[in-house]
């Protein structure tokens, strides 16, 4: 029987309770929002990203290390299919939660382009699922998360932060404004759900070159990790 | 012709040449026992033919990778995974016997049980390679372990096993390797020959004495 490497790697990585828990009370939250408050739901939306920042941080090195991965190793599939599957495996409920609360706000508000739906907000779900994911390759579980946090904690600390807002414009249509844009939302990414509908095509291209570029980044990472055996 | 085989094969990880220079192969309907001390390089060499492991030079011919079978030990197999779920990826039939519980909850003599089990049990098995299978397994997992090597070497698949289980590698082995410091340190000792269990044993032990020098 073949496995092929996307079930694998669900199989290993798929929801434990509590996340399931935190799941469920996030889009029971949603719900409520949608029912009472509807202009507040991007509240929501705002959740579900944080916690995608930790869902997507999954860890390979650490876990390859440990054999955990010989099983799909042993078959030699392509290191590019691994990372496919590994990608996949390490952002899907995160883009399901996202799709999940997107459905919501259409259903509940008529003549509303639900955020997770707008190019923003698909740019911005793929851009932090694939930079925490690729951070945390050859580190441990969540550690993309906790770097990214530490990151925007000493931006914030020091002022940077808001620079960096103030340098963000969704608008923006020269070739300066879309650079620092793009620069000010690749770190703090929050600000491209600012004004979603407002963010130009240039500053998202931008967010998915760099999203792309990430992405081969990791890919190359699994393909030279070697299956050396931690000392246990 | 070897089902597998290691030419002029070194590894270093990091500084340490864990392999040195080995030669090895195996043919399909034989078991080779590789004994050796820890951190002989056993594991390194079984986890360079299951292609786990780019050797640093030499080179590895092996079947096609949908023939092979790898057991890494069950420190290997994740703790929160179902043991029933884990199983279902290498076979469905069978499963449902398998406790739903994970690995983490589970003694280590089940993990290994069951590890081995899900490894080998999909059909077609071509080249076995098992690394310590009988550590922590009980008299009756050891004796199922044992029927179903020999009965994968009737059905023709080359068998590597590594073990420090001298009586159990004599009982299975058509031939064992000795390794010592990354290399091949002596002989090949045949374990056939009309030679009883108990001989065979004997012999291993004293090859194994030997090569520690007389340790």
């Amino acid at each position: 029987m073949r496995t092929c490497p996307l079930r694998f790697f669900w199989t290993l990585m798929r929801p434990s309770v509590s996340t399931s828990a935190i799941v469920c009370v996030l889009l029971a939250f949603g719900v409520y929002l949608e029912g009472t408050y509807a202009d507040g739901f991007d509240q929501v939306v705002a959740i579900a990203l944080f916690l995608q920042l930790f869902s997507a941080s999954t860890g390979y090195r650490d876990r390859l290390r440990r054999g955990h991965f010989d099983p799909i190793l042993i078959r030699r599939p392509g290191r590019w299919r691994v990372a496919l599957a590994h990608w996949t495996a390490s952002i899907a409920l995160g883009v399901l939660v996202w799709v999940a609360l997107g459905v919501i706000d259409f259903v509940g508000r008529q003549g509303h382009w639900p955020t997770p739906f707008t190019a923003a907000g698909v740019a911005v779900m793929l851009y932090v699922s694939t930079m925490v994911w690729m951070v945390s390759l050859p580190l441990t579980r969540y550690a993309g998360a906790v770097l990214w946090l530490a990151i925007l904690f000493a931006l914030a600390s020091t002022q940077y932060l808001q620079a960096l807002r103030q340098a963000f414009s969704p608008g923006a249509d020269t070739a300066t404004g879309v650079l620092h844009s793009a620069i000010s939302a690749l770190v703090c990414p929050i600000f491209l759900l600012l004004d979603p509908p407002a963010t130009s095509a240039a500053i998202l291209g931008v967010a998915l070159l760099a999203t792309a570029f990430v992405w081969i980044v990791g890919a190359a990472m699994i393909g030279r990790f070697d299956g050396r055996l931690a000392e246990t | 012709m070897p089902a597998g085989e290691l030419l002029h094969v070194s590894k270093r990880l990091g500084r340490h040449l864990a392999v040195d220079d080995v030669t090895l192969s195996v043919s399909h309907g034989e078991i080779v026992g590789l004994v050796g001390p820890n951190g002989a390089g056993k594991t390194t060499l079984l986890r360079i033919f299951a292609g786990l492991l780019r050797p640093s030079r030499g080179e590895v011919r092996a079947v096609r990778a949908a023939g092979v079978r790898y057991f890494g030990g069950e420190q290997t197999l994740p703790p929160q995974v179902s043991a029933r779920r884990w199983y279902r990826l290498f076979s469905r039939e069978g499963a449902d016997a398998v406790t739903a519980r994970p690995f983490g909850v589970l003694s280590r003599g089940t993990r290994q049980h069951i590890g081995i089990e899900a490894a080998i049990a999909a059909p077609g098995a071509a080249l076995v390679l098992l690394d310590e299978p009988w550590e922590g397994l009980d008299p009756d997992a050891s004796r199922w372990l044992s029927n179903a090597l020999i009965e994968m070497r009737a059905a023709g698949a080359a068998t590597l096993v590594s073990s420090h289980r001298i009586h159990d590698l004599a009982a299975v082995c058509d031939r064992c390797e000795f390794i010592l410091e990354g290399r091949v340190a002596a002989p090949t000792i045949d374990c056939g020959g009309g030679l009883s269990v108990e001989q065979r044993t004997a012999l291993l032990f004293q090859t194994f004495d030997r090569i520690r020098g007389g340790r």
